[in-house]
């Protein structure tokens, strides 16, 4: 209802039965339900892939960027933006550079199905760290314009969000997935030695997790650029409501990360209408005094 | 519970080491059904080492261990977890789940659904939770427990894990004296049941009462075992802790206690 044309409940409700053929409906579903089904499968793209990096890295830290792979797509966007590439060429170079970082990630810091997760934390920290020395080299080659473009993408931006039924095909597949096998990742949780005590193939799982991970962030990327906060913040905030088994915790995220990005989203859309904010702005303005007071309520 | 007849855990000229240091050489041993061994070592000789490797966590320089006269690696590791329970130190990680759940995970290996644990899952979870005397700590959060209360909800998991064989990494550890005597009772019980056991443990008290046999590792990967009646003597023991130690008669037990 809301946006730089604001629609009233009845007019939302005639256009949702798409009896007329008047802006409303134009406005309702060519532009507000693909944004609002946009912004939630990109939040509940993140949340899980929040959710099942911690499994993997046992990390509390971990979101779907800690291990380079949002740094690859960056720079892929962010060098085909200073070359003046249009929307579609950017869009391929952000997923190349993305797939060159899982490829280096997975071949540098996880061989031979080792059980160090360790090493492939690292690789991905540092991976990151080198990523965001050649976006400050590109930002700062970049002129006027072109610098915009390029903070938009790396605060995540929803305006120009495609392949919508993708990307909630591979939401659903992973998430019926991780919830179909959320009793291994409790295990996991408990200790990898442990885990593998208990029965679970533990280098198997950790390639499993790390690929799955890395399809639902790539698919977030392409979907709205590097939207930070949310896959980090959501699965904390579900433990911290008293939820910590994996087979509510990957539903409950999904939903969360979902509906949380779908109302950052409507937040960046209208605070300064007609002007659009980056989303990822109010995933962090909204998602730090939440997450705060959730903690000291836990304490 | 049913006796386990067939079931037992061979050991054949194992040799294992682990950076550099050898562990042991050319080890041949037989765990059957209703033994309690203990094994004693000073730290660092490897005891751990020794144990994962009986588990299938760690690969040996050569030899086997076979469970059941299958090498432990012919086993998929559903299969091992299904008979072999294992007991880690520091073994928690960052679990953030209820004491029940942790205890639960112990059903994994018998789980029958994907989507969950069933009602005598939860009942073997709930009755391994009375047995350590954890029933009041049930929903508390596991990384809010004391040493002592996690090393009980660690052992907890693994009786829910109806093992026939235990290999248990110092249960003792953390333990004040009343739920060393009662972790003590409930492993003497499975015994009895004919689960076969193996618990590093360094109070040699413990392994004379508990125990029937003995193993005892040398810093330089010499291994004994026997019955626990022929090892654990004085001069065995000095030997193997490199230290005086004074030979006390307490109520008919041997109580071995250092020299100053």
């Amino acid at each position: 209802m809301n946006g730089s044309l604001p629609l009233a409940p009845i007019e939302v409700w005639y256009a949702l039965l798409g009896n007329n053929e008047d802006t409303a409906t134009e406005v309702l579903w060519q532009l507000r339900l693909p944004r609002v089904l946009a912004a939630f499968v990109c939040g509940g793209l993140l949340a899980l892939s929040g959710v099942l990096l911690q499994a993997l890295l046992r990390n509390p830290l971990a979101d779907p960027y800690i291990l380079g792979i949002s740094g690859g797509a960056a720079v892929g966007a962010l060098a085909a933006m200073l070359l003046g590439a249009g929307f579609a060429t950017t869009q391929l170079s952000s997923f190349t550079g993305a797939l060159l970082a899982i490829v280096a990630v997975f071949g540098l810091g996880f061989r031979h199905g080792e059980r160090n997760i360790y090493r492939l934390l690292l690789t991905g920290v540092v991976l990151s760290a080198g990523c965001g020395a050649l976006i400050s080299l590109l930002l700062t080659l970049a002129q006027g314009e072109q610098v915009k473009g390029m903070l938009f993408w790396l605060m995540g931006d929803l305006t120009h969000s495609q392949g919508l039924p993708f990307a909630w095909f591979v939401l659903l597949t992973v998430g019926l997935c991780a919830t179909a096998f959320s009793g291994g990742l409790d295990v996991l949780a408990g200790g990898l030695e442990k885990a593998a005590a208990l029965g679970v193939a533990v280098g198997r799982w950790q390639a499993g997790l790390y690929f799955a991970a890395a399809v639902l962030t790539v698919t977030a990327l392409q979907l709205g650029g590097s939207i930070g906060f949310v896959g980090l913040m959501i699965p904390h905030a579900i433990r911290l409501l008293g939820v910590s088994a994996h087979r509510w915790l990957i539903p409950l995220s999904t939903l969360l990360g979902g509906s949380f990005l779908v109302l950052a989203d409507t937040l960046a859309r209208m605070l300064w209408s007609p002007l659009q904010l980056p989303v990822g702005i109010f995933t962090a303005l909204l998602g730090v005094p939440v997450l705060l007071w959730l903690l000291s309520r836990r304490s | 519970m049913q006796a386990f007849n067939n079931l037992v855990l061979e050991v054949r000229k194992l040799t294992v080491a682990i950076g550099g240091k050898m562990i042991c050489r050319e080890l041949d041993m037989m765990i059957r059904p209703g033994e309690c061994w203990g094994v004693l070592g000073q730290n660092g000789v490897g005891k751990t080492t020794l144990l994962r490797t009986l588990a299938g966590l760690h690969t040996p320089q050569s030899g086997m261990v076979s469970w059941n006269g299958v090498a432990l690696a012919a086993h998929t590791r559903r299969n091992l977890a299904q008979h072999l329970g294992v007991l880690l130190q520091n073994e928690g990680g960052e679990f953030w789940g209820s004491v029940q759940e942790y205890v639960l995970l112990g059903r994994f290996p018998h789980r029958a659904s994907l989507f969950g644990y069933n009602v005598q899952d939860e009942a073997l979870a709930q009755q391994a939770l009375v047995q350590m005397d954890l029933e009041g700590l049930a929903q508390r959060p596991y990384n809010t427990l004391s040493g002592g209360e996690q090393q009980r909800a660690a052992i907890a998991q693994a009786l829910a894990q109806q093992a026939q064989c235990y290999l248990l990494d110092e249960p003792l550890q953390h333990l004040d004296l009343r739920h060393q005597a009662q972790t003590m009772q409930v492993f003497s019980r499975l015994k009895e049941q004919g689960c076969a056991l193996m618990m590093v443990l360094h109070d040699t008290l413990w392994a004379q009462r508990c125990c029937d046999h003995v193993l005892i590792q040398f810093a330089d990967g010499h291994v004994l075992h026997g019955t626990a009646q022929e090892l654990l003597t004085r001069a065995h023991l000095e030997a193997l802790y490199q230290c005086p130690l004074r030979e006390l008669s307490v109520e008919g037990e041997r109580w071995f206690v250092a020299g100053v």
